[in-house]
């Protein structure tokens, strides 16, 4: 902000007032405060991850018995491919997004992101390219080609309607929202540490946000290619994957795993760096070994890029490939190793308080480890011609995306609550709903290791009497009740923590990082005065100072305060304004996306919002011009 | 925190944990399409992969899960004093870097034998080759040394090595055999080659892996292990013509009604001399045929039923052949398997001109049931499997 009056730039005429309240719809409409925007990334992921439960409960009680006829084949696949996708895309993706949104700053003492209003880009495009994959339904049929939409059963030749192309324009879609998002996280945490915050400083859940978006950045692109190639396919009538012409099918497969291995990390990393927050506040000491957990973050987001032909075991790639692939996938094993033994060995010695947060946090550790394990045995490939797309597969990536990923996640969210929102969480109804997901998670996909290996393949419908895999359908079916039970448990939770509102402070856990130096919930400035930092885990050490004496015996915790921000003065710190940009944009391009499939009307429609939108955006002033912010 | 607080929270987690592992063991493996069963080498050796290393995975997973149990409760909470303040240990981290990986090598010598001992084939000379051709949703099979074609039924001698070229005509499905060997996919535009070998005579499940549009859940089909004498006996009746029908008998009727609805798209004399090539032809034109007109193409794709009368199953390995399966099969092939070709296709179901009566059904059926050589030579199918 330099106090120099400016020339008068052009400005696109405002149809819509910025608005100046810091309240109500049109504000969180326009709002570019990345807590906010976290807040809705939470809300609307937390939406789909209910659409995406009952689409598993569907697709389980299908399955539930033999010969069963609740679904139609039809729904049926359309059931479990968009169970998959909105899984991968609507809820992990974006629940781990609302993380970074909400802590990344805060524990890099920022005050927003980099780019405010990119972030709000990402998160406009994310919630109409969730709407826009999902219209499907009601648009003659949602897509029925599995998440990983192999051709040519998705190329139009054998899959005619539009459910395929849904399916990949709602992916391109949420791409740009990721990559935006992705490149702006790594600016942001390489550009906007405070003070004395150098990268092995760097609270580890920020180290893993900072990981996932250089893999986010690199990946998605990839499916965007394989994407629009597709739809190229379909529409235009190109012949990349199609087999019929000639086209190679085998291509798309390499592609699609190119971008999908490294996104299993991108689900799984956000994740680790969660639990690598919440072991160590709970267990009262240090994280072991914080440069190695970095550094094995670090390995294991490189080379998920040299493993992506493990999913292709059976695809007849020869011998030769195979080793290579099965060698660089059983290598992975070794860091992802390292992390678990630093997680246990942080309980190790430690006073360990078994909250919430806390139990799912060492669920993770517990259920990840079965799902990293039976994960060696996919290595071995011969072995695995038996096993791959068999429910052996299916367990295998629960225990690691439901177990591992969705289990940190609530981790999360129980550790993260009280500075969302300034408020605790009820501890028996917290603890209760841990017990019944640990039971129902396992009650659901531990079986299915067995009903795999008992020779049941994927992505069937159905499956005759005489095939022995009963007992285990029905358990995995009760399990999926009871996991729907402990996600009820959870938002009665919400309600009725709230009507108590049991008041959690600045610093409710005698926490480590910098977010907890500031009131909950935090102000929209965040910091009052940007932190100055000495230490890894700084403000653990502000509260005990005598620690970094070396001394280790009855320590007292200091007398200090979260930063008090009820009389400050807000002009002196500088905020970007409102805009409404963003969501034009977001709008735009779902319009636009959505018009290749009907009309290139919507498209002209669609590309004059997003043209509008960008020059909106660029000639607007970041502030509104008033002398006070001077 | 207190110990009975702790029980509280850690006796459901334990118990459960172990009820459900334990039950699932009850759960068997006694399907037959178990990866547990193994009667062929190929099947065995990814079995014995498996298992030694699902048994190392278990002494990790027992060390893992129970330091972190033990850690959970041995360091409990149970005062405010901070613990001691420990950031690391650099042997530690060497140790636990260094078993894995010793560890990762143990696993992967045999491993990569495995890759190396199952995938290359074994010399084509001294075996029977098969051509299995993936169609939606039914295999295709043909013996290029022999001239011999079926569908749906692969028929091979105990302790012969057969190598299996396998290949797609519509979309990607997967070969799979689990009693006999793991699975290979079936891609349109690439062939690959599977080496099986069966140990045991009998009949064998196999099922398509690969998700392959609407039916691929009743994408089946079954192998016959033959010994060596029952094999020649097999392929002698495959050259063998069925038995003259009676004027005038029902059957007769059947073939009549056959030739007219039915022949276009399936050839049921693929005993005789010739016939092979011809039949490869044949699933070309319908193909290309199909591929110019998807919707209302009057010919498609469709199994070979040469000898269908000795067939185990009908719908590609879905029920058993008799005359009441058969009827409804053919009365709509909806009642057994949604998503045929020949329903869509077929003028017997879209022209009502056309459409079949009971009586017609019942010939055809019954036609379909006396598809059988003349003089049989293969006594028994044992069906121990």
């Amino acid at each position: 902000m330099s106090s120099i009056s400016k020339p008068k730039q052009f400005q696109l005429p405002r149809i819509f007032p910025r608005p100046k309240s810091h309240k109500g719809l049109w504000y969180w409409l326009a709002t570019v405060d990345h807590k906010k925007i976290g807040t809705m990334y939470g809300l609307v992921s937390f939406f789909w991850f209910l659409i995406g439960g009952i689409e598993a409960l569907l697709i389980r009680l299908q399955l539930g018995q033999a010969e069963s006829s609740i679904l139609s084949p039809e729904v049926y696949n359309q059931m479990f491919t968009m169970h998959g996708t909105t899984m991968v895309f609507l809820v992990v993706m974006p629940l781990s997004a609302a993380f970074f949104n909400w802590i990344v700053p805060l524990q890099i003492g920022a005050r927003d992101v980099a780019f405010p209003r990119l972030n709000a880009l990402s998160l406009w495009v994310f919630i109409f390219g969730s709407i826009l994959m999902n219209i499907s339904w009601f648009a003659g049929g949602a897509p029925n080609g599995g998440w990983f939409g192999y051709p040519p059963n998705s190329s139009l030749g054998f899959n005619p309607g539009n459910g395929i192309t849904y399916w990949i324009m709602g992916l391109n879609v949420l791409g740009v929202a990721s990559i935006a998002a992705g490149l702006n996280f790594i600016v942001t945490i390489i550009n906007m540490r405070a003070p004395g915050l150098h990268m092995m400083r760097l609270p580890v859940f920020t180290w893993m946000t900072l990981i996932t978006s250089v893999l986010i950045v690199l990946a998605l692109p990839i499916l965007a290619v394989a994407g629009i190639q597709l739809t190229a396919d379909r529409i235009y009538g190109t012949n990349f994957f199609n087999s019929e012409a000639g086209g190679d099918p085998i291509f798309w497969q390499h592609i699609f795993w190119l971008f999908g291995h490294p996104e299993v990390y991108i689900l799984i990393l956000p994740a680790m760096g969660i639990v690598s927050e919440v072991l160590p506040t709970f267990s009262r000491k240090p994280l072991f070994g914080y440069t190695a957990i970095v550094f094995a973050g670090l390995v294991i987001g490189f080379m998920g890029w040299f493993v992506w032909s493990h999913h292709m075991f059976t695809v007849g790639l020869g011998p030769a490939a195979n080793t290579a692939f099965t060698v660089t996938t059983m290598l992975i094993a070794i860091p992802t190793g390292v992390k678990i033994f630093n997680w246990i060995s942080t309980l190790w010695g430690g006073s360990i308080k078994l909250n919430t947060s806390m139990l799912f946090s060492i669920g993770f550790i517990a259920m990840f480890t079965i799902g990293g394990l039976s994960g060696v045995t996919h290595a071995a490939s011969p072995s695995d011609a038996q096993q791959q797309d068999t429910y052996y597969v299916v367990a295998h990536f629960h225990y690691v995306l439901f177990g591992g990923s969705i289990f940190a996640i609530f981790s999360g969210i129980y550790y993260w609550w009280p500075k969302f929102t300034g408020w605790l969480l009820d501890e028996k109804l917290g603890i209760t709903s841990f017990i019944l997901m640990f039971i129902g998670f396992n009650l659901q996909f531990g079986p299915m290791h067995w009903v795999g290996l008992n020779g049941m393949p994927r992505r069937i419908y159905t499956y005759a009497e005489d095939m022995g895999w009963e007992s285990s359908n029905l358990a995995a079916t009760i399990g999926g009740f009871i996991i729907a039970l402990s996600v009820l448990v959870f938002l009665v939770n919400v309600i009725l923590s709230k009507r108590k509102k049991q008041n959690a402070g600045g610093d409710p856990w005698d926490a480590r990082t910098l977010e907890w130096s500031i009131a909950s919930p935090p102000p929209h400035y965040n910091f009052v005065e940007i932190p100055k930092v000495n230490n890894i885990d700084d403000w653990w050490y502000k509260k005990y100072p005598e620690l970094l004496e070396g001394n280790n015996q009855n320590i007292k915790k200091q007398k200090i305060e979260v930063e008090d921000s009820s009389n400050v003065d807000e002009s002196k710190i500088h905020l970007p304004d409102l805009s409404y940009y963003p969501l034009l944009i977001g709008i735009g391009l779902t319009i636009a996306a959505l018009g290749v499939m009907y009309t290139y009307a919507l498209v002209a429609i669609g590309l004059v919002m997003v043209f509008w939108g960008s020059i909106g955006w660029s000639t607007e002033p970041v502030n509104e011009d008033s002398n006070e912010h001077h | 925190m207190t110990k009975k607080k702790l029980k509280r929270i850690f006796f459901p987690l334990i118990s459960s944990f172990l009820f459900i592992f334990f039950i699932s063991c009850g759960f068997g493996f006694d399907s037959p399409l178990s990866t547990f069963d193994a009667h062929g080498p190929v099947a065995q050796l990814q079995k014995d992969l498996f298992l030694f290393v699902f048994w190392l995975a278990v002494v990790v997973f027992i060390l893992v899960e129970g330091a972190i149990l033990y850690a959970s409760y041995r360091y409990r909470q149970k005062d405010e004093k901070l613990p001691a303040q420990i950031h690391g240990n650099t042997k530690l981290e060497l140790m636990w870097t260094i078993l894995p990986s010793i560890i990762i090598v143990i696993i992967a010598v045999p491993t990569v034998m495995g890759i190396w001992k199952t995938q290359v084939m074994p010399d084509e000379e001294n075996s029977l080759i098969v051509d299995s051709i993936g169609h939606q949703w039914w295999f295709e099979f043909r013996y290029p040394q022999e001239e011999l074609v079926t569908a749906n039924e692969l028929h091979i001698p105990v302790n012969k090595d057969v190598i299996v070229n396998i290949e797609s005509q519509d979309v990607i499905h997967s070969f799979w055999i689990p009693k006999i060997a793991g699975k290979i996919d079936m891609v349109p535009n690439h062939q690959n080659k599977l080496w099986i070998k069966a140990d045991d005579p009998g009949i064998y499940y196999g099922q398509c892996a690969e998700f392959c549009g609407i039916a691929h859940a009743l994408m089946k089909f079954r192998v016959v292990v033959h010994t060596e004498e029952d094999f020649e006996n097999w392929k002698n009746d495959m050259r063998t013509p069925p038995a003259a029908l009676n004027p005038g008998s029902e059957e007769d009727e059947g073939r009549k009604l056959f030739i007219g609805k039915c022949s276009m798209c399936h050839t049921n004399d693929s005993y005789k001399k010739a016939a092979y090539h011809k039949e490869i032809q044949n699933q070309n034109n319908r193909w290309e045929e199909w591929k110019k007109d998807k919707e209302y193409s009057a010919i498609v794709s469709a199994p070979n039923l040469t000898h269908f009368g000795n067939r185990l199953t009908i719908g590609a390995g879905l029920k058993e052949n008799n005359l009441e399966t058969l009827y409804s099969w053919i009365e709509n092939p909806d009642n057994l398997k949604i998503g045929t070709r020949m329903k869509h296709h077929a003028s017997i179901y879209n022209n009502e001109d056309q459409i079949l009566t009971s009586n017609e059904i019942d010939q055809i059926a019954k036609y379909l049931l006396s598809l059988k050589p003349d003089k049989v030579n293969v006594t028994t199918y044992t069906n121990n499997n």
